[in-house]
């Protein structure tokens, strides 16, 4: 793991521990979002896409014209077991709302075995993103294949509603609070 | 390797309208292509036809079956019309389509010849499929065919002794089994995926196997050897070279960094990563290794670069779509 970013994470991890301090921050960042800011607040996805299936999904959902909410960013990485678990905490660390990582179906991965992996590891990294205070939903994996335009934009469109629901997430400004006070 | 499995024909009884398997004179395509090899086109009851009609996008063109146009049966539906006309002289022939797809060189000008030869057109409309059913005693055919027309706007009988349905192309039914073994991927409808639909179009995602024909989308016979020829003619392109060149994308160990744990070793699918015994070391064979890229994220050390998709690289990326 790259140590900087293990700096970063043990952060997140103390600051989310300090109950009190979070909550004030929590409640000044909602209150900051004003009310009814649920419906309007755009959450951003990191999405880790291998390049074979899920990639050229999301390619499909562009090509086809597909409408859906303009909440991922897309990082292509070869095969869904390139996704290092930092990738996932780092995306957090630097403001994500939530984190998709889409991959072959299962049977179907470009390199034979590569999403079995992804699938070993996921619970793995879930529960470590539980472990470090934050909402596991923020993190998801799901299986997209070359066809599957329509299906990555509803994966997309589904994320980002279930992430209007849970708020911004609180890790960046957290981090920022803890750094500021060490 | 090329794979060039074909299509599968639809199967006519899905669609219970028309009565194929019910109907002895009701036949698909391919019985007509039987009849006219073997010389013979007549009737269940060994009768030559007087009325015969040919029924287009049997399970193409549809909400039902597939979206997707079959290519190649407008075309041969206005081939079996001058056949029949040339076989069976005297034979009415009506051809019942939704709409007349004549693309491609020649074409035009064949369907322009077909209407010459006195084919009655029929328009019928998408998912409005006419209704075949056996004729009264009294009535002169065999069976009669109950269309909405949809440029005169009425409901109509065609008389019948006859029928050929065009039935449309499908992917195989063992089409996944085949994608799964050389590792290419299916369309929403089965078809083999090319690596480029405009640029690249007889490759695949998978380096080293070419798809040709109607495995990849339904296409005629002209289409099909062309794209064959161009998938031979690409492995050729490979094979003279004497050798092949490997992406520059893979996978490298920092021996420095390496502790010799060997936990890569039994990730990779490629069996790409060696273990020195000597130096207690583990080192990627370049050649075999496919650049997925589950070691890199796995080695504890860190040890592991993937090129072009180095950690910086990815982590850089993260900071820049969300900065
Ligand atoms: C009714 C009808 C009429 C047509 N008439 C015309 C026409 O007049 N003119 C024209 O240009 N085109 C016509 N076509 C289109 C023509 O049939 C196709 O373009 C052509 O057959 C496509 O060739 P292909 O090699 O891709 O597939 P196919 O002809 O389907 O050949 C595929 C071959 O692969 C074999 N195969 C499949 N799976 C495996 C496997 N796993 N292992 C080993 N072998 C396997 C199959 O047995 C088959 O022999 C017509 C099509 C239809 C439906
Ligand atoms: S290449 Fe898509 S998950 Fe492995």
């Amino acid at each position: 793991m790259n140590t900087d970013l293990a700096t970063a994470v043990d952060g997140a991890a103390a600051a989310v521990a300090d109950g009190g301090r979070t909550a004030t921050m929590v409640d000044g960042h909602t209150r900051r979002s004003g009310a009814g800011a649920a419906a309007s607040f755009q959450p951003r996805i990191v999405g880790f896409l291998c390049n074979w299936c899920s990639y050229a999904g999301a390619d499909l959902a562009g090509t086809s014209r597909t409408h859906y909410a303009a909440s991922v960013r897309v990082v292509r990485v070869m095969c869904s077991a390139r996704v290092d678990p930092t990738f996932v905490l780092k995306a957090l660390a630097e403001g994500a709302d939530g984190v998709l990582i889409c991959g072959c179906h299962p049977g179907d991965c470009h390199y034979s075995e590569g999403n079995y992996k992804t699938m070993r590891r996921f619970p793995l990294l879930k529960k470590m993103v539980a472990d470090l205070g934050i909402e596991d939903e923020r993190v998801r994996l799901e299986w997209v294949s070359a066809s599957e335009g329509q299906r990555f934009a509803d994966v997309v469109n589904d994320m980002t509603q279930r992430l209007r629901a849970l708020g911004p997430s609180k890790i960046k400004i957290a981090l920022a609070t803890d750094r500021a006070e060490r | 390797m090329i794979v060039a499995t074909g299509y599968q024909e639809f199967d006519a009884s899905r669609i219970t309208h028309f009565g194929y398997g019910k109907l002895p004179n009701v036949i698909t395509s391919f019985e007509f292509e039987r009849m006219v090899r073997e010389g013979r086109i007549e009737t269940a009851e060994e009768r030559r036809p007087q009325y015969a009609a040919i029924l287009h996008c049997v399970g193409s063109r549809s909400l039902e079956f597939h979206a997707y146009c079959s290519r190649v049966c407008c075309m041969t539906a206005l081939k079996y019309a001058h056949e029949l006309k040339s076989a069976v002289p005297g034979c009415y022939v009506s051809d019942v389509y939704i709409d007349m797809h004549a693309f491609g060189k020649g074409c035009e000008d064949f369907y322009r010849r077909s209407s010459e030869v006195k084919t009655l057109f029929i328009m019928y409309g998408k998912n409005d499929y006419p209704v075949i059913r056996k004729a009264e005693p009294g009535d002169d055919c065999e069976m009669l065919i109950e269309v909405s027309e949809q440029l005169s706007g009425e409901r109509i009988e065609i008389p019948a002794d006859l029928v050929i349905l065009m039935v449309g192309m499908e992917a195989r039914a063992d089409a996944a089994e085949v994608a799964r073994l050389v590792r290419i991927s299916q369309d929403k409808d089965g078809w083999f995926i090319e690596s480029h639909p405009k640029l690249d179009p007889v490759a695949t995602t998978t380096e080293g196997v070419f798809i040709a024909g109607t495995c990849a989308a339904p296409k005629d016979i002209p289409d099909s050897v062309a794209q064959a020829r161009a998938a031979a003619a690409r492995i050729l392109g490979k094979i003279a070279k004497g050798i092949i060149e490997v992406d520059a994308v893979f996978a490298e160990i920092d021996e420095e960094a390496c502790s010799g744990c060997r936990i890569c070793n039994e990730l990779c699918p490629y069996g790409a990563i060696e273990y020195k015994a000597d130096v207690k070391r583990s080192r990627v064979i370049s050649a075999l290794c496919k650049a997925c890229g589950a070691c890199v994220a796995a080695c504890p050390s860190g040890a592991i670069r993937a090129r072009h998709f180095t950690d910086e690289q990815i982590l850089a990326e993260i900071e820049g779509v969300l900065a």
